[in-house]
């Protein structure tokens, strides 16, 4: 009896133990140390400052989204250089032939709208409810939207209005969505362009809406040039930004000061990372020339008939690396047994491995690369600036019959740039001028579409369909998404 | 009262073990020695029973006993795993007893989760191995000493570098985010590092292979367990055993590389001799001569192993412990890379309580030290021109600047350090009290401290290390873990011969992780010449420019995170006669980690065993003795691959420091870091499901000479874990991608272990043992509503402007490892790579060539072959291991053959095989290679010193070796590469599988020379 006794006291205690731990430690919520439930946070004006500034951290993902795509105009290719550039990628790029699950279509997607869901998630937030921040955040997602537009054409329009799963709009919608979002954002955003650099000011919603209006015709088959003059003159008359004298500082490592931009995205070498154009433009050798931290990959390059395009005495034209590669202390370097000279010309598209293929075609440093650099720059990568507003203005007029008023714009463009202005001018030369004011800008595509010479052959481009204007929706995206529909002209 | 009578108990008990006198009325005293007839070693703790009554004794440490008998006694001789004997005592007064081991070892414990088993009560897949079974050879780790031993268990250990783990995988791949490494648990603490401990504390290995057996461990077994149980004192006079050996290693086999003099040839052949003139690639010493200097030779040697350890155990009934401290250290046979460790552990058992209630303490203090390799000065070493020399002539390194592919591997290697040390603690208290006939119930507490240092410097006097300018960081983190678990047993016996076994418990985990990093580097190539690196390397990180002139945001980080895993399990098992027995388990396990809406899972399984030989139809055959059916199924879950916090939508900078956040605050001009969605939140997060049935036949023929387990399993996972794309629609996601549940990959196969004595006579015998295991895996489903896996693209084809060529791609209703590559046509006549279209004809197009299923990276077959042989006092063993029906690319072959661009690096020999005008690399079939292979493993020739008198009781000398040969038709250095199948550094796409690529370490061919001493 003792025994039993005791048996049942040893379970008793067993019991009250296990009950204990069982209460104790059956809890399953998870305590966060070194990130914060969306929640909890954005309840101070400096908190909600930290929600806002990598919105445009986001916008950075500008460069990654474009520098690939670039390579679908004439003014910019990767020709394989023996077993180097070989991926096809490039060679789709240059003559046109892009699969719909090309990669460089889902960066360009995901870029646009992973920050349109950054935006969408912010614009509730009630700390930004003043009008001034909803102004700001709806420019943001307007230019997103506009790059839909652009890019893509028949897109989804992603706002409060648009429920959990939006739908996919022809492309006069989403133009028609983004006007009346930048008309609406106009009245309540700053136009304190310092305090505003790289960010929403009122002049870039401007500039969204010259840009819709000079293509208004590509993108809903009405032209709407008077307009783009409204949208040009409020920028130019601002009188906030002018065209710089030196050409080239606008691309400078410093460029934060330059006044000619209208929005950029900063970049740092080490506090954004992300702008590394020289990497992939210049020749490995160059490494000696600009004491840079590892050798450069040797890719994009332009084209002859482009460089041709430059005047000897336009100061863009020093935007080129031609000729012989020196060291940084002067001497000429040789690639393999052969003087490391850059040729003008790009012999075939697909060049035999040797010193020729990797010395083909000219390079650009139009934004100046840092001597010692390692890999990132620091330069401010530039979106939109003055001189392309004046360009597009002088267009408008052009296209309305203004030619006098036209030719004022140009050449005052061109006489900043140390060449002599027009004294007759076509719409052709126009389309030149801005391929030697923006070249590898990323205006380019933009630009011959609108221009109608997006078919055309040119390099080793042979003539294309029109449906290429518009880039196919990626891929990825039509499988998962049922409210997607393939553009006209690709594989559905 | 209770008290006293417990003290006047053992009083009285210990009265009788002190009094031999009381046994006085027996006739006479036999003394004796039993043994085990395999190794001659002394059996302690055997039982000595005179038949027909209950008087009997044990055997000491020594294996020697002392027993009262009257005349004409039978002795009644046995110890768990030998057959037991009868011997006859007529007149003699000393017997020794060789038991010989139960073939069938149908007796053995079987460790599994929360409990043992004896063998033949089996209902699940379990195989146990022993310290006897281990392989011979130079085994830093216990995986690599029970590689080839287990059907099913494929074991790769991919190089010859001392700091890599193997990679382990049972039965096939399961999962592709889940984590793919089995569960480990090492004396009930489960999660213990497995190469934390040395291979000579281990006394078993239990492998749980299938559902049946692992799901008591719930959401962590899908991968099936490992169960160590390390060695334990026992009853009996001190043992002192001291181990030793010495380990020499060198590489096995070398890459055909071109010489000096036949890369100029070569040079001269492909490009002209112009090309010689080249004074940066083609230096000169002052006589005019060229230099000629073997790069691999340069950064390689040969590398000494030593291990020593000191174990000391022994007890009482009451008491016993064992304590052993183990020093290994192991040369890299690439220089600067080593690994050193120390492992202390001291284990004790107590009973107390009439021996109702048994403690066991373990404790286990890890102390690692390795130099780490950097695997890209292997790379450059391979392909660093012979024709340069290793310095110039004011004692700098040579280097060619403006080059893209040649850094100077010596000066790589001499200006970069990367020490890791880490500590490991491991203490565990286990105690089992019965308070009622067979009710017992068991607390299993363990605490597990893991604490390690990274240090990293790079000199940016270096051109391979420019880039960076200079790097020196040091890391520390710690992963803290407490286990609780509460058990409640009950065994009961009813009817003549049936049993029944039901446990029950409760278990606790609870992980705790942080660390913190710090980082700078010089700042300024300018300032190279102030060589902090050999001032201070990373021990004065304050000392450097960076953070001055750059201010990174990344100099410092550091994190910390939290997680818990409680469950409930049951198991219960019936054994009824000798015939049927029946195990049930289940375990209901809740994680922190989990998704709101799946917070907890249910994890069942169910198996019986039918023991037919015991079935009159069968029984008394000579031919087949035993045989038993086993048929389970069961379900077990893979969570390790989620980390904390995946399933919430939360604000945050992402930790180490990315600048990926940070934005430019126009107001002061300054950087600021920023605050943004980290990830897609998914409420539905949940562990990966696997399903498995399996069906084994254990038999014993030929009077239990040949035994045997044939087993067959099939596998499906369901709710797969993976990155999957979603829809960007700029309202539901913020990234591209989410971890969640969707896919299903299925694995099948057959495994077959069997073997016996061959030949067994009293002084020869030879033991043979044949283990293979064939499976086949299908990848079943990547996608479902929101979610598709995309293409997801892996096994990087690399090369010359090659960035995003791959050789294999996930789809559905393909094997996972599947090569779908195009066919190889030959050359044209500019030395283009030709590949076959779709319409038959040729393209020099990549974008155009047609892909074909060209066989899998992962082998279909894997079979080793194990030897022992004893004569007299010697023994040798060996083992096979064969790996057959893998495909493997040979990357590295076609990026060293490729004529077109040998002035940018070294060649093969075999360069002059291929046009001359090759310059445009290209993935085919061309580099598709069969990865078939036998290795003779691991081979042992050891002499037991007969040693006489009491100081010595075992002496044993041997010599043993690794890798002596490879057959195999592979043409690059080793066929056996890494084939991990799970997630790469980037959680994006798998860790490439059958791919050879040039910076593999290598692997070795070791020697080894031995000691052991038992005192």
């Amino acid at each position: 009896m003792k025994n039993f006794l005791a048996i049942k006291r040893n379970v008793a205690y067993a019991s009250i133990l296990l009950i204990g731990f069982n209460l104790g430690c059956t809890d399953l919520g998870e305590t966060v140390y070194d990130q914060v439930p969306q929640d909890q946070y954005g309840n101070t004006e400096g908190q909600l400052n930290t929600l806002i500034g990598p919105l445009y951290n986001g916008l950075g993902g500008y460069f990654a989204a474009f520098e690939l795509l670039n390579c679908v105009t004439d003014e910019e290719l990767a020709p394989t250089r023996g077993g180097d550039w070989g991926e096809p990628e490039w060679k789709f790029m240059m003559e046109h032939t892009w699969p719909t699950n090309f990669y460089g279509f889902d960066n360009m997607w995901n870029f646009i709208y992973s920050n349109i869901a950054k935006v969408n998630q912010k614009i509730t937030n009630p700390g930004f409810q003043s009008p001034e921040a909803q102004a700001e955040l709806r420019t943001l997602r307007a230019f997103y939207h506009y790059l839909a537009l652009d890019n893509f054409g028949n897109v989804l329009i992603a706002d409060e209005n648009a429920g959990d799963t939006p739908v996919q709009s022809t492309r006069k919608e989403v133009y028609d969505y983004v006007e009346k979002e930048l008309l609406a954002a106009l009245p309540n955003l700053s136009t304190n362009v310092r305090a505003k650099y790289s960010r929403m000011s009122k002049y870039v919603a401007h500039m969204i809406l010259a840009k819709l209006y000079l293509n208004a015709e590509v993108y809903t088959g009405t032209p709407q040039w008077a307009n783009a003059i409204a949208q040009c003159d409020s920028i130019i008359q601002s009188g906030q930004f002018v065209i710089a004298t030196d050409f080239l500082s606008t691309f400078s490592v410093n460029n934060e000061n330059s006044q000619e931009i209208i929005l950029s995205t900063p970049f740092d070498k080490s506090k954004r990372t992300g702008l590394y154009l020289q990497m992939s433009t210049l020749h490995y050798l160059h490494q000696q020339t600009y004491d840079l931290g590892s050798a450069p990959w040797n890719g994009y390059c332009t084209y002859a008939e482009f460089y041709d395009t430059f005047e000897d005495d336009d100061v863009r034209k020093q935007m080129w690396l031609t000729g012989q590669i020196y060291s940084s202390s002067g001497e000429a370097l040789f690639d393999d047994t052969q003087p490391a000279i850059l040729t003008k010309e790009i012999p075939s598209f697909k060049m035999p491995a040797g010193p020729d293929a990797r010395l083909a075609g000219y390079r650009s440093v139009k934004y100046q690369v840092e001597r010692g650099a390692t890999f990132d720059m620091s330069n401010d990568f530039v979106i939109f600036r003055i001189s392309d507003v004046y360009l597009m203005r002088g267009e408008a007029h052009q296209r309305l019959g203004h030619l006098g008023e036209a030719m004022d714009d140009v050449n005052a463009v061109r006489t900043k740039r140390g060449v002599d202005g027009f004294s007759t001018m076509t719409l052709d030369d126009i389309l030149a001028e801005r391929g030697r004011e923006l070249a590898w800008e990323y205006h380019r595509r933009q630009d011959l579409i609108r221009f109608g010479k997006f078919e055309d052959a040119w390099g080793f481009k042979p003539v294309t369909q029109d449906y290429l204007r518009l880039f196919p929706i990626p891929q990825s995206q039509i499988a998962l998404n049922p409210n997607l529909t393939q553009n006209f002209g690709y594989p559905q | 009262m209770l008290k006293f009578y417990h003290i006047f108990k053992s009083m009285l008990c210990l009265l009788i073990l002190l009094s031999p006198g009381w046994t006085l009325a027996q006739e006479r005293t036999i003394t004796g020695k039993v043994m085990s007839a395999d190794d001659n070693m002394q059996l302690p703790g055997a039982n000595i029973l005179v038949k027909g009554s209950s008087t009997g004794t044990v055997t000491d440490s020594d294996g020697q006993f002392s027993l009262a008998i009257g005349d004409n006694t039978t002795l009644v001789v046995s110890f768990v795993g030998y057959v037991s004997q009868e011997v006859v005592i007529t007149n003699q007064t000393n017997v020794t007893i060789s038991l010989v081991p139960d073939a069938t070892s149908l007796a053995e414990v079987v460790v599994v989760g929360y409990g043992t088993v004896q063998k033949k009560d089996l209902t699940g897949s379990v195989t146990n191995l022993s310290q006897k079974d281990f392989n011979a050879g130079i085994n830093p780790n216990p995986l690599q000493a029970i590689q080839g031993k287990v059907a099913g268990l494929n074991i790769t250990q991919p190089s010859g570098d001392p700091n890599q783990a193997p990679t382990v995988r049972l039965r096939g791949y399961t999962s592709l985010a889940g984590g793919s490494d089995p569960l480990y648990v090492v004396d009930g603490v489960i999660g213990v590092p497995i190469n934390s401990i040395s291979p000579s504390d281990i006394d078993k290995i239990d492998v749980l292979k299938d559902a049946s057996a692992s799901a008591i461990y719930g959401s962590r077994a899908a991968n099936g367990v490992i169960m160590i149980t390390t060695k334990r004192g026992k009853d009996g006079r001190p043992t002192i055993s001291f181990n030793n050996y010495i380990g020499m290693e060198s590489i096995s086999k070398r890459l055909d590389l071109l010489n000096a003099d036949e890369y100029r040839a070569e040079v001269t052949r492909i490009k002209g001799a112009a090309s010689l003139s080249d004074g940066l690639k083609f230096p000169t010493d002052a006589n005019g001569n060229g230099y000629s200097t073997d790069w691999m030779k340069q950064i390689t040697r040969t590398g000494y192993t030593n291990n020593h350890e000191l174990a000391l155990a022994g007890g009482t009934s009451q008491l016993s412990y064992r304590g052993s401290l183990n020093y290994m250290k192991r040369e890299g046979i690439v220089k600067n890379t080593d690994f050193e460790r120390i492992t202390g552990r001291i284990n004790v058992d107590q009973k107390a309580l009439n021996d109702k209630l048994q403690i066991q303490y373990n404790l286990a203090v890890t102390r690692t030290n390795s130099n780490l390799t950097n695997d890209d000065v292997i790379n450059r070493a391979i392909l660093f021109l012979p024709t340069l020399p290793v310095h110039n002539a004011d004692g700098s390194y040579y280097e060619v600047p403006g080059s893209f592919d040649l850094y100077n591997p010596v000066a790589m290697q001499q200006n970069f350090k990367k020490p890791v040390a880490t500590t490991l603690l491991v203490g565990a208290i286990n105690a089992k009290y019965e308070v009622a006939k067979g009710l017992t119930l068991g607390v299993n507490g363990a605490l597990q401290s893991e604490q390690s240092r990274n240090q990293e410097a790079y000199n940016v006097n270096t051109k391979a290390y420019l880039g960076m300018l200079g790097q020196v960081s040091q890391s520390y983190s710690q992963a803290n873990n407490k286990l609780l678990e509460l058990t409640a047993q009950y065994k009961t016996n009813f009817g003549a011969s049936n049993n029944l076994t039901v446990l029950g418990g409760y278990s606790y985990q609870g992980f705790v992780n942080d660390g913190f990093s710090a980082m700078n580097n010089i700042g300024d190539p300018s300032l190279a010449d102030v060589d902090l690196y050999h001032l201070y390397g990373y021990n004065n990180l304050g000392a450097y420019q960076g953070t001055l002139i750059r201010g990174q945001s990344n100099y410092v980080s550091s994190y910390k995170n939290t997680s818990a895993l409680i469950s409930f399990f049951g198991r219960a098992t019936v054994n009824l006669t000798d015939k049927y027995n029946i195990t049930a388990t289940v375990r209901r396990d809740g994680s922190t980690k989990f998704g709101a809406n799946n917070k907890w899972g249910t994890f069942p399984s169910l198996a019986a065993g039918w023991t037919l030989s015991n079935e009159g139809f069968l029984s008394g055959g000579r031919t087949l003795n035993y045989l038993k059916l086993r048929v389970g199924w069961g379900q077990t879950g893979n969570a390790e691959g989620i980390s904390p916090y995946r399933s919430l939508l939360l604000y945050g900078t992402p930790p180490g420091g990315s600048t990926s956040l940070s934005y430019y605050d126009p107001t002061t001009g300054q950087f600021l870091t920023g605050v943004d969605i980290t990830q897609n939140a998914n409420p539905n997060l949940k562990w990966e499901i696997l399903s498995q049935t399996n069906i084994g036949l254990d038999f014993e023929l030929f009077d239990g000479k040949v035994t045997g387990t044939l087993e067959v399993y099939d596998k499906r996972t369901k709710d797969m874990l993976y990155n999957y794309t979603v829809p960007l629609d700029g309202k539901n996601y913020f990234t591209s991608t989410q971890l969640a549940n969707v896919g299903e990959m299925s694995n099948k196969g057959i495994e077959l272990s069997m073997g016996g004595d061959v030949i067994s006579s009293d002084n020869f015998r030879w033991n043979t043992r044949v283990v293979g295991s064939v499976f086949k895996n299908m990848v079943e489903k990547l996608s479902s509503g929101d979610y598709q896996s995309g293409e997801i693209l892996y096994n990087n084809f690399n090369g010359r402007g090659l960035g995003l060529i791959t050789a294999s791609q996930l789809r559905e209703g393909h094997p996972m490892g599947e090569f779908y590559i195009p066919h190889f046509r030959g050359y044209d006549e500019n030395g283009n790579i030709q590949y076959e279209t779709a319409d038959g004809g040729v393209t020099t197009d990549y974008a155009s060539a047609k892909k074909f299923e060209k066989g899998s990276g992962i082998p279909k077959a894997t079979v080793s072959w194990i030897n022992s042989f004893t004569y007299k006092h010697f023994d040798f063993s060996f083992q096979l291991r064969g790996v057959f029906g893998n495909k493997i690319i040979n990357n590295l072959r076609s990026n060293l053959t490729l004529s077109g661009s040998i002035l940018e690096n070294n060649m093969l020999r075999d360069i002059d095989q291929y046009p001359a005008n090759y310059s445009i690399p290209g993935l085919s079939d061309q580099w598709l290679e069969s990865g078939s292979f036998v290795r003779l493993d691991n081979w042992q020739l050891g002499y037991n010193i007969p040693v006489g008198g009491n100081a010595i009781k075992n002496a044993r000398v041997y010599v043993a070796g690794n890798n002596l040969f490879v057959i195999t038709a592979y043409k690059g250095v080793d066929p056996e590469l890494q084939v991990k199948g799970d997630l790469g550094a980037n959680y994006a796409t798998p860790n490439s599988i059958g791919m050879d690529y040039s910076n593999v370490y290598p692997k070795t061919r070791s020697f080894q020379l031995g000691v052991n001493l038992t005192f």
